[in-house]
């Protein structure tokens, strides 16, 4: 506490449902979104997050704070001796972890991902989906993903015909 | 599991949502998967602003290479070369340009011309007439489809007191099409004359059109290296020991313009490509283990990058270089990409490739004992674009 005090300036995030979090301006600055309502000067107080629930909310926090830039940190000493590529393969592990979430958190996480303009969070959570498309048949694809064919049967052949370099 | 899918469905059915997970497939195969999961995503797929941004974030999608192994003149060998180091995705297409064999091609009079947009062009000329010749287009990618042949080249009476001083064939950019575009320059002894005669072939017609023919009195002192680049209706050539001629098709003119100050042709040290501005062209010069890139605009030459190899190198063991002595082992350009977006360099009795965006160079090729030369180096890209055909019902995005 004492170093947030001496230095770090906290932002308060509250979700619909109540809950606030207090997060380090840069931590939660690792959304766009929220760092334009600072850059704006429209945070003054607490930041509300609509449409994501709180504990959505706590996980995209989690992330940020694994993913803010550790220059300054508290960790600050050690990582200084850490191989950059090491950090970087120290953080592929975190993320796997982290994402070994159920389906309907992962869609979730997309969601705020997406509001919240993070980036990296969107590239982790929208990665198992893009699995989906390049590992499953078309009709797995479709339900698991809960979509409806639309194409009659002569338009899906004239695409696959068009295109058959990428049904090999 | 409703709850799920209401998730799995507020998710998808956010256009912006959908798009922004779409365009992080990482190839244009699984693109053309995504399309066929239903309309509403095809359409997003097929859209030309979806596409544009797709090509900007995954750059081209380079499969390999091809090595061109040349024997007296003819073809001795062409070799498949995957460069993808996940080819999970792609390891079906990657299988099926392995085992494409190109045997009818030994130690025939054959040059592998290039290739462009999954094609790859063959030239097979008649061994006693130069001017002669048949191009086949192979679709490695997509062996269903067959070999296109090209038919034979028409017949060019070239008068007497002249000889040919160009003879080169190019591939034209169509989008869903082939078309081959031909140059022959015939000059005069003393090369104060020169005729310029351009054909064209249309993917579908049977015959070769003309498509311009120009005398010049502009002396025309075409080299074979570095390769002449046709790039938006221009033909570049480069000419004499620092010079470069330009065939506008479209203006129907010839002018020249120099190289940069103090860069001239040497040993394989220069290259030109296409630039992604209309108006450009790109001349690669390495100098040393520096690389500069040039970028011809209006009628200035700017300095667009320098590269430097020496520490890049330094990490890679080289057979025939050595650190200390760069003249030992001197940097060959063996081919630029499009708008010099990656390059293949020879050094030592390597093969080297740069790709110039993300500035990473990694060994490709190493020639065996036996090789007494380094063959010509031709990538392979993925097709681009994906073939997205009108759907009857949705006359909206097709008026």
């Amino acid at each position: 506490m004492a170093t947030r005090e001496a230095g770090k300036k906290m932002i308060m995030l509250k979700s619909p449902d109540g809950m606030e979090f207090e997060v380090e301006e840069a931590v939660a600055m690792e959304s766009q979104t929220i760092r334009k309502m600072i850059e704006d000067d429209c945070a003054d107080t607490a930041i509300l997050i609509p449409n994501i629930n709180s504990k959505i909310l706590s996980r995209v926090i989690e992330y940020c704070n694994k993913h803010v830039p550790t220059t300054g940190a508290t960790g600050a000493a050690a990582s200084d001796t850490v191989a950059p590529a090491a950090l970087a393969e120290d953080l592929k592990i975190w993320d796997a972890e982290f994402i070994k979430v159920n389906r309907a958190t992962r869609f979730d996480l997309i969601q705020a991902a997406s509001y919240l303009n993070i980036k990296g969070l969107l590239d982790l959570t929208s990665q198992t989906t893009i699995d989906t498309i390049s590992d499953n048949s078309l009709e797995e694809i479709r339900s698991f993903l809960s979509t409806k064919n639309d194409y009659l049967p002569e338009e899906e052949q004239t695409i696959r015909r068009e295109n058959q370099w990428a049904f090999q | 599991m409703s709850a799920c899918a209401g998730k799995v469905s507020k998710v998808l059915d956010d256009d912006d949502l959908l798009r922004e997970i779409i365009i992080r497939v990482g190839f244009p195969t699984t693109l053309v998967r995504a399309a066929l999961v239903c309309k509403r995503w095809y359409h997003h797929a097929s859209e030309p602003a979806f596409l544009r941004h797709f090509c900007e974030r995954h750059l081209s999608c380079l499969l390999g290479f091809y090595v061109e192994d040349r024997e007296d003149h003819k073809m001795a060998s062409i070799r498949f070369f995957s460069l993808l180091n996940k080819p999970r995705e792609l390891a079906a297409i990657v299988r099926s340009l392995l085992g494409y064999s190109w045997d009818a091609y030994r130690s025939a009079p054959a040059n592998f011309l290039c290739s462009r947009n999954g094609r790859v062009f063959i030239s097979l000329y008649d061994q006693v007439n130069r001017s002669k010749f048949t191009v086949g287009a192979h679709s490695p990618l997509c062996p269903e489809r067959g070999l296109t042949v090209v038919p034979p080249f028409p017949h060019i009476e070239i008068q007497d007191g002249y000889s040919r001083t160009m003879n080169d064939l190019f591939s034209v950019d169509e989008v869903n099409d082939l078309s081959l575009l031909h140059v022959l320059v015939v000059s005069n002894m003393q090369r104060t004359k020169s005729t310029v005669h351009v054909h064209m072939w249309r993917h579908g017609d049977g015959v070769w059109r003309t498509y311009l023919t120009l005398d010049t009195d502009q002396l025309l002192d075409p080299r074979r290296e570095p390769k002449s680049v046709l790039a938006n209706n221009k033909i570049y050539i480069a000419s004499a020991q620092s010079d470069i001629v330009v065939f506008d098709l479209i203006a129907s003119s010839i002018s020249m313009f120099q190289l940069p100050q103090g860069v001239e042709y040497g040993d394989t040290d220069t290259m030109l490509a296409q630039a992604q501005d209309a108006s450009g062209v790109y001349l690669i010069h390495a100098k040393k283990l520096q690389l500069h890139i040039w970028l011809h605009k209006g009628d200035n030459w700017l300095l667009v990058d320098t590269i430097c190899l020496r520490e890049m190198v330094a990490n890679m063991w080289i057979p025939g270089y050595r650190v200390e002595d760069d003249s030992y082992a001197p940097l060959r350009i063996k081919h630029v990409g499009d708008h010099a977006e990656f390059m293949f360099l020879e050094m030592g009795r390597c093969a080297l490739q740069l790709d110039v965006k993300c500035m990473q160079l990694r060994k490709v090729y190493v020639m065996a004992e036996e090789e007494v030369r380094l063959g010509d180096i031709h990538p392979l890209k993925m097709i681009w674009p994906p073939i997205f055909p009108a759907l009857k019902d949705n006359p909206a995005r097709y008026d």
